[in-house]
């Protein structure tokens, strides 16, 4: 599969067939890895601000410490921990943006795995 | 009556009983309350009844503080009817908070309460052709389904109303009036040039007023009212100088201080998750409408909280261009004009339905925090007439900053909470507090500069707007304000002018 493809199935919500990067499977790069801010921004935007996060934060710059930090519980939704973030101040401003620090480190996953 | 002062003798005495310098909104709403009163008021306009260059040139000088982008010549209008000859018609009242001492905020505090101004601000309201008194949000709600505020946490973030007027141009709407009442004396062109006290300099003798074409006037009156504007009366008592060399009203070295302006910046902007319109936040000037509408601003509470100062966004479509980032980051004059000129060529995007919309500009009207170091001084060049000009060293304070950014960050942190969107705060205000971009820009809103105070060491004027050493002087206006607050300041220069007026009233007798 070559990396079009991949972010094309992650930015619609597809499952990507046989995907497995440093033990994390398909569904879980679904769930964890395709931010809300794609549907705002576009996955190029969203691919700049992970980028950004990661050499603000190096020591999270891997998909493994990234997806662990994310994690929210197995089936939950991310989209409420985000706005739970909103609402204690767990936020980060990244080129600006003030977002979730959940969401942010969704956008470094997002960018890691589209690279 | 209306008298062009070009066309009297040289040297003529003009006698009345109160004298208002200025025919802008505080003097020409001054004015109209006295029609029809056995009292002869004279209304002294330096310019005509149009604009004039050569008129409007007597208000140059230079900014030599802050970043200032409008020209001083450019930002008030010197002829009959004054700055409103160009104003935008937005009106809301000062808000509880900005009359409050403020622990938090130096030099805050009005000498009364925002509900003794209310009865005014409501006289207020005919003046400039609005609407009912009436600036609850709830009540907008009420009126119309549609109309929802954003569901914000209501201990942080609270909707301030606004009203349109369409804008009433005083000059031509009150004209007629005023010419025609038989107790109002107008003169055109005739500028103040020095106000004369008495010997003891606790009362105005007389004023001198002089025309363009050399002719020199005296004008005799029982009480006197400064109406030009925060920087012209401030120049005006700073230039009579004759008998004080600091001028008159400035044992206290007050005059000119605490000059404030309304910061209008772009922001910041805002995604939202769903499309929507925010119909309660929407301008629709471009539908011949003029409906009230909203701006998100913080809880006196969370002011109090964080110990920030009042203001305001508004929500206009669009996002600002990719290119801006970076030329936040990196301004210069130059770079700034050039990218005023890109706007005006860069290919434009097929406006999008409202019901598509998703992208916001986030624009600011912050309160500035009174700064005796933001003041107006004299210049060393002098006008046609030979009155020195004035200068504007407009200096703001790293809380100014801070008080802008912490509202975006408050209202990104709600637009998150809530699920409805996120916004980016665009690089200026990231950057330290201490530095402003050459692009910093005000509202044409001028305030401060001979502000109330009870007390005579903090304030050029008292609570009833009398110069504090000089019996007889008044100052009208928004050079009064002790504190701007985050409304544009039309509608309350009327209501503090109109509270002088019934003030000068009872004085009289």
């Amino acid at each position: 599969m070559n990396r079009r493809h991949f972010i094309t199935c992650l930015t619609a919500g597809v499952l990507v067939p046989g995907w497995d990067r440093e033990g994390l499977a398909s569904g879980e790069i679904q769930a964890l890895g395709r931010p809300l801010l794609c549907d705002m921004l576009g996955p190029s935007r969203v691919c700049e601000l992970g980028m950004e996060y990661r050499r603000m934060t190096p020591r999270e710059n891997s998909v493994k410490s990234l997806s662990a930090a994310i994690r929210p519980g197995k089936s939950q939704s991310l989209k409420p921990v985000i706005q739970e973030d909103f609402a204690t101040g767990r936020t980060i401003i990244v080129k600006g943006w003030v977002l979730s620090v959940t969401e942010a480190r969704q956008c470094a996953l997002f960018s890691l795995l589209c690279s | 009556m209306h008298i062009d002062a070009r066309t009297l003798e040289d040297g003529t005495l003009i006698e009345g009983d109160v004298c208002i310098v200025g025919a802008g909104a505080a003097g020409i709403s001054m004015a109209m309350e006295w029609i029809g009163t056995s009292h002869t008021v004279i209304l002294l306009e330096g310019g005509g009844f149009d604009y004039d260059p050569q008129m409007q040139s007597l208000y140059a000088g230079k900014s030599i503080g802050d970043p200032y982008q409008v020209p001083l010549e450019m930002a008030r209008l010197h002829y009959f009817g004054g700055t409103t000859g160009h104003w935008a018609g937005w009106c809301s009242t000062l808000d509880p908070v900005d009359f409050k001492k403020r622990a938090w905020v130096p030099h805050s505090g009005w000498p009364f309460r925002k509900e003794h101004l209310d009865p005014f601000y409501a006289r207020a309201h005919s003046y400039v052709e609005l609407g009912p008194y009436e600036y609850d949000a709830a009540h907008y709600e009420e009126q119309d389904s549609l109309r929802k505020r954003l569901p914000f946490d209501e201990e942080k973030v609270w909707t301030k109303m606004w009203q349109f007027s369409t804008p009433t141009r005083f000059g031509s709407t009150y004209r007629e009036a005023l010419t025609e009442a038989q107790n109002v004396l107008v003169y055109t062109y005739a500028n103040v040039t020095d106000v004369e006290a008495n010997e003891s300099v606790q009362a105005v003798a007389g004023l001198q007023a002089r025309t363009i074409d050399g002719k020199t006037h005296r004008v005799r009156a029982r009480y006197y009212v400064l109406a030009c504007g925060s920087i012209q009366n401030a120049r005006i008592l700073l230039a009579s100088n004759r008998q004080v060399s600091e001028g008159l009203g400035n044992d206290h070295d007050l005059v000119g201080r605490f000059f404030m302006e309304h910061l209008e910046m772009g922001g910041a902007q805002l995604i939202l998750e769903e499309p929507e319109i925010l119909p309660l936040y929407s301008l629709r000037f471009g539908t011949g409408q003029r409906v009230p509408c909203g701006e998100l601003s913080l809880t006196e509470q969370e002011q109090e909280r964080r110990g920030l100062l009042h203001g305001t966004t508004s929500f206009r479509p669009g996002t600002f261009p990719e290119e801006m980032r970076s030329f936040f980051q990196n301004v210069s004059d130059g770079t700034y004009n050039r990218w005023l000129e890109y706007q005006k060529t860069r290919p434009r995007r097929a406006p999008r339905t409202a019901e598509e919309r998703r992208d916001y500009r986030l624009h600011t009207r912050a309160e500035q925090r009174p700064n005796p170091a933001s003041r107006v001084v004299l210049s060393s060049e002098k006008d046609a007439l030979g009155v020195p000009y004035a200068d504007l060293h407009w200096k703001l304070t790293a809380l100014d900053k801070q008080s802008i950014r912490a509202l975006y960050e408050t209202l990104a942190h709600e637009f998150g909470r809530t699920g409805r969107g996120r916004v980016q705060i665009l690089d200026w205000l990231l950057e330290d507090d201490s530095s402003w971009p050459s692009f910093l820009s005000g509202g044409f809103h001028h305030m401060g500069t001979t502000r109330m105070h009870e007390d005579p060491k903090q304030g050029v004027v008292d609570v009833n707007c009398k110069v504090h050493s000089i019996d007889n002087l008044y100052v009208a206006g928004a050079a009064v304000f002790p504190t701007s607050g985050a409304a544009n300041p039309t509608l309350s220069v009327i209501a503090v002018s109109l509270r002088l007026s019934d003030h000068l009233k009872h004085k009289i007798g």
